[in-house]
């Protein structure tokens, strides 16, 4: 079964390339956002199965925005994509729940193998 | 007040490993290699910081990112303006059919791509210090070096602040494409993370 996934990150580049891998991966895009405010409203609406979060956000950080979500719904599927590659912040995000951390720049293969450690299938029907 | 030559011998040491992994990152990103032309550390003033460039009336891209407390930084990355189109049509080349009409397609994947060069850079200073620094969004603007770096230093005092710039110049061949990254900090905010 295809995942439904909310997209949030400020840059708009990044968003389009990552629903351009999100739905060649046979995944919906659920929703976009790119501010904190932007993902907590369509985490709200949208109810996706699964969520890609960046850390830099304009009005706020990713990880405040993971904590939020977790606070929800605690079973929420996270996984943080930043290119702050920092242990702090990966081991942060763990801790708040995250399911992974997707380092940028990342390819193809790297989100399938985030993807599929948060659960979701590898090749959807 | 100045850094001591052995904090300055750890600062260099954390800026190459970053540097380093910048360049891989960017290489990545481009699919093409970058190679580190220069690399330098300085201690100057603000007042003569906003006159280094004054000569330099060329146009750039700059993007520039803070980060707050624990470490108060500043990033500065510049890509002269051929520069930054042959990155971005690089960058963007596998996505060209759906970024066709995008607007500032420029400005949004040289944010994109500075962000992530600079992060390079402060992850390696993050990392060893155990400390978390979160940038703001990139704020991306066109100008000379001397409008990019007076919008950087903003809120330091002019006739008192002393500051350390990190100066970083890469090059990637193929792409006949240059950039600058440059990292600015308080002397004395340094000192304190230098000291623990």
């Amino acid at each position: 079964m295809a995942y439904r996934i909310l997209i949030v990150d400020d840059s708009a580049v990044m968003r389009v390339m990552l629903v351009d891998m999100v739905e060649s991966l046979g995944h919906q895009v659920a929703a976009q956002a790119d501010t904190a405010a932007g993902a907590l409203k369509a985490f709200k609406e949208a109810k996706p199965d699964l969520v890609l979060l960046d850390v830099s956000l304009p009005d706020g950080d990713g990880l405040s925005v993971l904590r939020e979500i977790r606070r929800a719904s605690p079973s929420a599927r996270v996984i943080m994509v930043t290119g702050n590659d920092q242990k702090k912040i990966r081991d942060q995000a763990i801790a708040l729940g995250a399911k992974g951390v997707l380092c940028k720049p990342f390819d193809i293969g790297e989100l399938t193998a985030r993807l599929s450690q948060a659960g979701a299938p590898a090749r959807p029907a | 007040m100045k850094l001591r030559s052995g904090q300055k011998e750890v600062l260099s040491r954390l800026l190459e490993v970053g540097v380093t992994r910048s360049a891989e990152l960017l290489g990545k990103m481009s699919r093409t290699k970058w190679s580190v032309v220069a690399s330098s550390v300085s201690e100057i003033p603000v007042v003569r910081l906003l006159t280094w460039f004054q000569r330099d009336g060329g146009r750039y891209l700059g993007a520039r990112f803070i980060s707050h407390d624990p470490l108060s930084l500043r990033f500065l990355v510049i890509f002269p303006d051929r520069s930054s189109k042959a990155v971005t049509a690089s960058v963007t080349r596998p996505y060209a059919g759906k970024m066709r009409d995008f607007p500032d397609i420029v400005r949004s994947t040289i944010g994109e791509v500075s962000n992530i060069l600079a992060q390079g850079i402060v992850g390696a200073v993050a990392d060893e210090f155990g400390a978390k620094v979160i940038f703001s969004s990139p704020e991306v603007n066109d100008g000379t070096k001397t409008n990019l770096f007076a919008g950087v230093l903003g809120d330091y005092d002019a006739r008192k602040d002393m500051l350390m710039m990190a100066q970083i110049d890469m090059c990637s061949e193929d792409l006949t494409a240059e950039c600058s990254v440059i990292m600015i900090a308080g002397v004395e905010s340094l000192q304190r993370l230098l000291a623990n």
